[in-house]
């Protein structure tokens, strides 16, 4: 049972129907939209489409069960494939055959041979000088009275790049393993002069409460000449315990960081509404930009959404326990707070601008950028750094007469290889042959 | 100061002129012609080079900077004409370094025309061609990186489709069955490029999208009837161009992602938010990953690379133009 699991997941081919499996299954979620509310659905694919969506995980391909299984699928993949090959790679890399017997050069991609007027001695420094000029790391593999062995290579780490690579995409999974465990993404919505310490999901009615404190202190848009925008600027502060620890002006493409929670400009929007909380202990008057809660309990929150002038009603949401309910209310109207002592009214509204903050918190971020950077490094070597290896046999003709045979292989671009080959020959050739030098070619 | 259309332009006409010589070339085989297709070539990249760095310089501008330095961060790249434009110049730049590495002229041919049909095509589907301002999201100082990068990846897949074309060219044994397979593929690249850019009126452009996928067809086909093929390196050699030109188009694209990847760190929030360009640029990926693999365990040879290959392309076709004008999504900056 796992010799037959073993096998199936060492197989190159089982990684080629993942990537493409995974490939034509992502186009899924790039023709329907992904993580909408259910109305949206309902309205553009009617009930019984929406349910099949849904059911198939087509609403949010991406965290669906079987698009994970896909992905681990091809994690352990790419590791059983790599354990598998690492030892005969090992090998062929680290413990290669170092001689070259007589008929051994055919087999090689490049070879050629040529007797040269000098003696084997000669001729021996000669080659391991100009191989040591190429940057190869030559050895004397056998040497006698009439034959010397010669084995020289170079980029060998270039036979691990795959590795790397592959080490280098597991990161970067686990990355976006650590990211959606313990990452967020959420909104704030902050009028000037406002703070709060609530983030909410984009995703569910969950909502954080930080640790600190985000104020506006201002927010403004500056206008090209056209009347395209060209830079939205809020100006936060950190507040913690009660004073300011940090404040920056920040603007789309430069967020401000704190604590490892990133806070970005993006987006915008008007109205702000001022909220009066009536408790056994007194009252308070709070102002607070539309789509930001308000807390009036524990795990419960109100937001105000929206305002109709004409019929002076006001859209709110009510989160308790992870729920939420939509509903209307009147203004100046005291409501009660199901579940506390409090109860809440709607005193006044102000058409202002508020800024949209995206919050959002991923310690999954430093390690894609690892696996990336191991990624980029590994395909690099991969696929533009050779691998060479030259083998040579030399062999006494007479007290000053050697024959040379020298071959070698690559494991990509053959044709540089024998130029450098080519070169080395030169090399010998305008060192020791004066007459026409008799050459074969293979 | 000149006007970086007019540069751009200018290179278009020295394009056009590499091609006709490569085209002497190829039939007379004669080496003056033959040098100056080459120069002629590398004139445009100047020019449209040059036209890179004076659009950098109007876009600073427009958006209100004078300081000229700062044309790398207005990097124009930044609507379709712009990226058409960097598109051709990538595709012409990458075959100048495959003939300069491998001493063999006749790609000139095929290339040439395809980024020249790339830059004419702002005209024809009526891209604006002035420079505008930037939205606060592009102002970011790694557009260049970003932008500059995915585009060798885009032009490396372009000069590796070619040579898959010019491959069923030089294969004795392309069938009838082949020429269909390469038309259908050649219309749903037509298709996303011509469509996204009208987007309506599906049905007429899909007829019209046959009618130039048929013509592009009978071209090669009429190419292959004269003999081009005997001026064509050797089936091998072909093969082994049209894995390294995929090969550096992977890596690009690799390197292209992730830089879009830190960009979005800053703009949109996280690394990663399955924007179906995003999404798009993975598949892509994917779908190279599983060439890069099929190569390996050797079952990929012949035909089934050089359709792979058209394949791959057909990908970056859809990530490039489909995604842009079709899906909207956090990336549609150039309509």
């Amino acid at each position: 049972m796992f010799r037959v699991l073993y096998d199936i997941f060492s197989s190159v081919k089982l990684a080629i129907v993942l990537l493409l499996t995974l490939a034509v299954t992502s186009i899924v979620g790039t023709i329907i939209e992904q993580q909408q509310d259910p109305e949206k659905y309902l309205m553009e694919y009617g009930e019984t489409t929406y349910k099949i969506l849904k059911f198939l995980g087509f609403t949010d391909v991406y965290h669906s069960w079987w698009y994970i299984a896909l992905l681990t699928l091809l994690a352990l993949n790419l590791i059983v494939c790599s354990i598998k090959r690492l030892p005969k790679i090992w090998k062929i890399a680290m413990e290669p055959r170092k001689t070259l017997p007589p008929g051994y050069e055919k087999s090689l991609r490049v070879s050629s041979s040529i007797t040269l007027q000098a003696p084997i001695k000669e001729v021996k420094e000669k080659l391991l000088e100009a191989l040591k000029n190429l940057k190869y790391k030559v050895e004397v593999s056998k040497e006698d009275e009439s034959e010397v062995h010669i084995f020289a290579d170079k980029n060998v780490y270039a036979r691990f790049g795959v590795y790397v690579v592959h080490l280098g995409v597991l990161v970067v999974l686990i990355g976006g393993l650590v990211t959606a465990i313990f990452g967020y993404r959420g909104y704030m919505n902050l009028a000037e002069g406002t703070s709060s310490n609530l983030v909410s999901y984009f995703s569910g009615p969950k909502i954080v409460e930080l640790p600190f404190y985000v104020k506006c202190n201002k927010f403004k848009i500056d206008f090209y000449p056209s009347g395209m925008p060209k830079a939205y600027i809020s100006d936060l502060s950190i507040i913690e315990n009660g004073k300011e620890v940090l404040r920056k002006k920040i603007e789309v493409n430069h967020p401000l960081k704190y604590r490892g929670i990133y806070f970005y400009q993006a987006s915008y929007g008007q109205g702000e509404a001022f909220l009066k909380i009536v408790s056994p202990k007194g009252q308070e008057v709070i102002g607070v930009a539309f789509g930001q809660p308000v807390k009036l309990g524990k795990d419960t929150y109100l937001k105000i959404v929206s305002i109709d002038g004409n019929t002076m009603t006001i859209g709110i949401e009510f989160i308790q326990n992870g729920k939420v309910q939509e509903g209307v209310i009147k203004p100046f109207v005291l409501y009660k707070v199901p579940g506390t002592d409090k109860s809440f009214a709607m005193v006044d509204f102000k058409p202002v601008f508020y800024t949209g903050l995206q919050v959002s918190k991923d310690p999954g971020t430093w390690i894609v950028w690892v696996g990336s950077i191991i990624l980029i490094g590994g395909l690099i070597v991969a696929f533009f750094i050779p691998h060479r290896r030259v083998w040579a046999r030399l062999e006494k003709k007479g007290d000053d007469k050697t024959r040379l045979v020298i071959g070698g292989l690559a494991n990509k671009g053959t044709e540089s290889l024998a130029r450098e080959l080519e070169e080395v020959l030169g090399v010998l050739k305008s060192s020791y042959c004066q007459n026409t030098p008799k050459e074969e070619k293979s | 100061m000149i006007h970086s259309v007019t540069l751009f332009n200018a290179g278009m006409v020295a394009y056009f002129l590499a091609f006709l010589f490569y085209t002497i070339y190829t039939f007379s085989k004669s080496s003056w012609s033959s040098r100056l297709a080459t120069a002629l070539a590398w004139l445009g990249v100047l020019l449209q080079g040059a036209g890179f760095v004076v659009r950098g310089i109007e876009k600073a501008k427009v958006n209100m900077v004078s300081d000229w330095t700062a044309f790398y961060k207005y990097a124009p790249f930044t609507n379709m004409y712009e990226s058409l434009m960097l598109f051709g110049w990538m595709a012409v730049l990458i075959y100048l370094v495959f003939e300069w590495k491998y001493k063999n002229k006749a790609f000139g041919m095929f290339v040439i025309p395809l980024a020249l049909i790339g830059e004419l095509s702002t005209q024809i589907l009526g891209f604006n061609e002035e420079a505008q301002p930037l939205v606060p999201a592009l102002q970011s100082n790694w557009l260049l990186f970003h932008v500059v990068t995915t585009f060798i990846g885009y032009a490396a897949a372009a000069v590796s489709a070619g040579i898959a074309y010019a491959y069923f060219i030089k294969r004795e044994d392309t069938t009838t069955r082949d020429w269909a397979v390469i038309f259908v593929t050649t219309w749903f690249i037509f298709f996303f490029i011509i469509y996204s850019a009208f987007r309506e009126n599906f049905v007429i452009y899909l007829g019209v999208s046959a009618v130039v996928a048929a013509a592009f067809c009978g071209f090669l086909y009429l190419l292959k009837r004269i003999g081009v093929s005997k001026i064509l390196p050797s089936i091998d050699a072909m093969e082994q161009m049209m894995y390294q030109s995929v090969a550096v188009g992977f890596v690009f694209l690799t390197i292209g992602i992730i830089l879009g990847a830190v960009w979005a760190k800053y703009a949109w929030g996280g690394y990663w938010s399955w924007d179906p360009k995003e999404t798009w640029s993975l598949i892509t990926w994917l779908v190279y990953a599983a060439y890069l693999h099929a190569r390996y365990i050797k079952g990929l040879k012949g035909k089934p690379l050089a359709y792979f290959t058209i394949v791959g392309f057909l990908s970056v076709i859809f990530t490039y133009y489909g995604v842009n004008l079709i899906i909207p999504g956090l990336h549609s900056y150039a309509q």
